[in-house]
């Protein structure tokens, strides 16, 4: 309850600011969806020179695209701007204040400000989505839809686990800002059929090591009945190992920890 | 004109000072082209032609790579800087120093792209040896001598236009939403993510009349030699002319811009 009553008022604030910025919110908002817009385009584009790409139709790479704008946008709405507030307090010492709160230290490195224009911008990815299923030559059952979005939630945590893997590396490295740019790799590689990787060891390294397979990938496969049972195992082991190693390299980190205020 | 180059050498500098960060960047940005080249190859084979619209995939692949090096004369932070000026009031410490803001800007983001543009191809003639059978070699002496005006005039146009977007905050205070929403739109039609070749045939002409095909498209093909000395030419004077325009557009932007500003705080 303390905690479900402090997320209550995050999302206030964020409200909050966004009623100060109604101009930067409509225009993030519309930056999103053109931004899902014109990926399509390019699949559209690319799909006038070939019928398929190593199996995958038109219409299912459309699919695998959105899967990958949903996860996207959930992480960049709700995750990404506190992992960036989180390596940026550790540059500047305000790190310590995260510490003396009564609070623990991975919800508050995980939550705190919500993007809304992000999170709200997950309804073009969503609607494309649906239609691109009505067009599909099979009919998509019940557990196709919740199997899909219990791996989207997998695919949140393994992405926000991955990242906070990362950021932990603030506390030795200080300035860490380029690492965000893995996230703009995992998330270009999340929306690309997983046959790039020509080798079966190749693609588990991508479900383990760097985890892109996870995100788009399988959630996809499994909407699209083209899932097998190894990897939707893999992505749910690897969830749980990301979410782990990421809680213990944070809290190893905290020990190491100096404060960089005065 | 010291003062600038000054400043270009400072920054320049500057640059070199966060090792682990610019190593990060560097492997991040090539990561991300390798990902591009392999996807399209998996295009390609699944095509089996070897050939799509014209590009063979040693074009294609030549294509990302050129792009990739020429992208790094992109100035957007000059916009962004701006912006941030406006929003937090800083803006009124500069505009009282003797110098012009924008010009200070220029050179000051051409010293990061100049830093930018000595890592990327210092890497990329690193790793030459072991994809350079993927490549394909057609430069000319007279493609060499256009292809820097273009560099030079993307230098130019990217600028203007980002320093327009940013001035924006003037009215919206917080500019970068719009900063972001075009910065999708100039990439897409950059040609970054995909040769402008492979949109409809009717808008490839017009996108090529469009400023933002400087930035990447262009050079590429004329390091690629598939652009003739003459049209070139013509297109250059096509992007000299928007220099112009955008010229003009950021002084008056900028002087109704600065009867609007007020800073907060004393």
């Amino acid at each position: 309850m303390y905690y479900f009553n402090i997320l209550k008022e995050q999302i206030k604030l964020s409200l909050m600011w966004v009623a100060i910025y109604r101009a930067n919110f409509m225009l993030m908002l519309l930056q999103s969806i053109i931004n899902s817009v014109l990926g399509i385009l390019c699949i559209d584009f690319i799909y006038i020179h070939v019928d398929s790409i190593a199996g995958w139709s038109k219409n299912e790479m459309i699919i695998l695209y959105c899967s990958s704008m949903i996860v996207n946008q959930m992480y960049r709405g709700l995750i990404n701007p506190n992992h960036l507030r989180f390596i940026e307090s550790i540059s500047n010492g305000s790190f310590d204040r995260m510490l003396v709160k009564p609070v623990s230290i991975i919800f508050q490195i995980n939550t705190g400000n919500i993007d809304y224009s992000s999170f709200f911008s997950l309804i073009a990815p969503i609607v494309v989505l649906c239609l691109k299923l009505k067009s599909l030559d099979f009919r998509v059952t019940g557990l196709n839809v919740i199997l899909f979005l219990v791996f989207v939630v997998n695919a949140i945590g393994l992405l926000t686990s991955f990242m906070m893997l990362l950021y932990s590396l603030a506390f030795k490295h200080i300035r860490v800002y380029g690492l965000t740019g893995i996230y703009f790799i995992l998330m270009s590689m999340s929306e690309k059929p997983k046959e790039i990787f020509l080798y079966r060891e190749l693609m588990y390294a991508f479900v383990f090591l760097i985890p892109s397979v996870p995100l788009a990938n399988v959630p996809a496969s499994i909407l699209l009945s083209k899932g097998n049972i190894p990897e939707i195992i893999a992505s749910a082991v690897s969830g749980m190992l990301f979410f782990l190693v990421s809680t213990a390299a944070i809290k190893k980190g905290i020990r190491k920890y100096s404060s960089a205020s005065s | 004109m010291q003062k600038y180059l000054y400043s270009f050498r400072m920054h320049l500098l500057e640059s070199f000072q966060y090792r682990f960060d610019t190593v990060l960047g560097l492997l991040v940005s090539n990561i991300s082209m390798f990902i591009t080249i392999i996807f399209w190859m998996l295009i390609y084979r699944s095509n089996g032609t070897g050939v799509l619209n014209g590009y063979t995939m040693a074009d294609m692949v030549t294509f990302f790579v050129a792009s990739s090096l020429f992208r790094t004369f992109i100035l957007n932070g000059g916009g962004f800087e701006i912006a941030s000026m406006i929003k937090n009031g800083d803006l009124s410490r500069i505009i009282i120093k003797p110098h012009s803001i924008n010009i200070f800007l220029y050179w000051k983001y051409l010293s990061n792209a100049l830093f930018e543009f000595i890592k990327q191809f210092t890497f990329l003639l690193l790793i030459a040896p072991f994809f350079a059978k993927h490549l394909t070699w057609k430069l000319t002496a007279q493609s060499i001598i256009l292809l820097i005006a273009y560099l030079v005039t993307a230098t130019f146009i990217s600028h203007l236009i980002w320093v327009l977007l940013g001035m924006t905050a003037f009215w919206l205070e917080q500019a970068q939403a719009v900063m972001w929403s075009f910065a999708v739109i100039i990439n897409f039609l950059s040609g970054m993510f995909m040769p402008l070749d492979f949109f409809p045939h009717w808008a490839v002409k017009v996108l090529e009349l469009l400023p933002f095909a400087v930035f990447s498209y262009i050079p590429a093909k004329l390091y690629m030699n598939q652009l003739s000395f003459a049209q070139g030419v013509n297109l250059l004077i096509v992007y000299i002319i928007w220099i112009l325009v955008l010229l003009l557009l950021n002084l008056m932007v900028w002087r109704a811009g600065v009867k609007k500003y007020s800073a907060v705080g004393g």
